[in-house]
């Protein structure tokens, strides 16, 4: 075993493989408070990668209702429960947040999958701790949400009132996933045929076709479960990050890099995808103005999702506002309150940035701020605050202007008759 | 068995699971937070009630059934305060 830092844990962990680290590194930030559930990424994702014969219950990226759901069922509550298992009442933070950019959340002081497996007695020795779900798991992804049914005998159709879907009396979220293209993915650690790869250049991990052999150890390795076997070619697929989009290949680019299909799509534009400059030790070089490295690094704002696995996942989110603190600073670490005081009450610079959410489908490598007037000052949740109406521009990889917006935006609403259209 | 309807004996159901920390508290926030967020991106107020008001948006319309119109109202007209003053 090798020792390896993770950032996100704010210390060194041991990892099968040595530490390396691609030139850029794919990263997403989503912003929970404003995903309303529609699934249109889930079915963008389908339509363009999972819609073949064996991959009927392979959904790349998939929105589950937490605290309920889960895809496959229960896929957290179990990895959790086998951690917990292995090192009870151990898997704690210690302190919080901090201004050290080697543990901004602080230090884990529990064990990650990996560490975990160490000490794991099972019948086989396991890389990674981990578990491969039951088909009737995968079956299912919103089973019992509040996902909509027909009405009985009409096909196709809406029951107008609603009333009978599944209610849950509570509060809840809806969380987006799709693979976290990880620093230290448990999938590549369980491979044993080395065919899971993390590419150099963008930091995409993948599965090679050719050399796997359907194993299905990185299916149970991948504590997020997004490694899926497909039953029809018998070998492992996931997520590959629309990378010909990423490369500039996709015939709308014009030869920049744009999001992924998931991304783009978003109707609740939740979604802000781009790439992030690495170093040689894997910390994120300075970029000030990166939207990404602003809203992880500078605001912070958004945080990994269950970092304490120890995957170093690139997946990021504003954690929803209303949900019960413990089980956030689970999901998210430490740092939530802080994240959800910043968001709630954003400065000029965040309200600016949260401007270039879906505005393009380019991935916006910098953006700059010109000052506006300001327009009101108020308080908001009892603190003062200035509204400015600032412009926002977006540049792309060669730094060409892509968009500007302005923090109050004109708001159309398209007549009814072009509704559908293009 | 159609999709649609529920069997106690299904081992896929959920049953009996209770979630502690559903305060009024969380309630209003959550129901603060929608009306913060279509009020900013240029929402009506007509608009996000009507949201609340609709069975399909799971999340408002739990808070419009649970707490009323008034409450909603009340929630929207904060929203307004803090970003249309
Ligand atoms: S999320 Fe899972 S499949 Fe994706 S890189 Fe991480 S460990 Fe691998
Ligand atoms: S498209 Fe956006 S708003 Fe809709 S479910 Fe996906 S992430 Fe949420």
């Amino acid at each position: 075993m090798n020792q390896v830092y993770n950032w996100q844990i704010g210390r060194a962990m041991t990892y099968p493989h040595a530490e390396a680290h691609p030139k850029w590194q794919f990263a997403f930030c989503f912003n929970l408070n404003r995903c309303i559930g529609c699934q249109t990424c889930t079915m963008a994702c389908k339509s363009t990668w999972t819609f073949s014969k064996g991959q009927e219950f392979m959904w790349w990226n998939n929105v589950e209702t937490k605290p309920y759901g889960g895809y496959p069922q229960h896929w957290d509550v179990k990895i959790l429960a086998k951690l917990e298992e292995e090192n009870p009442d151990g898997q704690r933070w210690n302190g919080g947040p901090t201004q050290d950019p080697k543990k901004p959340y602080g230090v884990f002081q529990g064990k990650t999958i990996f560490e975990a497996a160490e000490k794991h007695i099972g019948l086989e020795p396991q890389r990674v701790l981990g578990y491969l779900p039951t088909d009737e798991e995968w079956r299912f992804p919103n089973i019992y949400e509040d996902t909509a049914v027909s009405k009985k005998g009409e096909p196709m159709s809406f029951d107008p009132e609603g009333v009978k879907l599944p209610e849950h009396k509570t509060w809840f979220f809806y969380l987006a996933r799709l693979c976290n293209h990880c620093s230290y993915p448990g999938c590549l650690a369980a491979c044993p045929r080395n065919a899971i790869y993390k590419r150099p250049e963008d930091g995409v991990v993948l599965i090679d076709q050719k050399r796997c052999r359907g194993y299905r150890k990185c299916v149970a390795a991948c504590p997020y479960k997004k490694s899926m076997y497909r039953p029809s070619t018998r070998v492992s697929e996931k997520c590959v990050a629309c990378y010909p989009r990423l490369e500039g290949k996709d015939p709308q680019s014009e030869g920049m890099p744009i999001e992924t299909r998931c991304m783009t799509s978003c109707i609740g534009q939740i979604r802000l995808q781009g790439l992030v400059k690495l170093a040689e030790d894997g910390s994120w070089v300075e970029d000030r103005t990166n939207p990404l490295y602003y809203l992880v690094k500078v605001a912070k704002v958004a945080l990994p999702l269950y970092p304490q696995f120890g995957t170093e996942p690139n997946g990021y989110y504003i954690p929803p506002r209303w949900v019960p603190r413990d089980y956030l600073k689970q999901m998210f670490g430490p740092s939530v309150d802080h994240a959800i005081e910043t968001y709630t009450v954003p400065d000029r610079e965040l309200l600016a940035v949260l401007q270039l959410y879906r505005r393009s489908k380019q991935i916006i490598y910098r953006y700059k701020i010109e000052e506006g007037p300001k327009v009101f000052e108020t308080q908001i949740h009892g603190r003062p605050f200035t509204l400015y109406n600032d412009t926002v521009i977006a540049y792309n990889k060669a730094n060409r202007e892509i968009f500007r917006t302005q923090v109050e935006e004109p708001f159309y609403v398209r007549p009814n008759i072009h509704q559908n259209s293009i | 068995m159609p999709k649609d309807e529920f069997d106690p004996e299904d081992p896929m159901e959920l049953v009996g699971v209770e979630l502690p920390a559903g305060s009024e508290e969380g309630l209003r926030e959550m129901a603060l937070t929608f009306a913060e967020e279509f009020i900013r991106s240029g929402f009506s107020e007509d608009r996000v009630l009507a949201m609340f008001k609709n069975p399909f948006y799971q999340g408002p319309y739990l808070v419009w059934q649970a707490k009323g119109e008034v409450y909603v109202n009340q929630m929207i007209q904060q929203a307004k305060q803090m970003w249309r003053p």
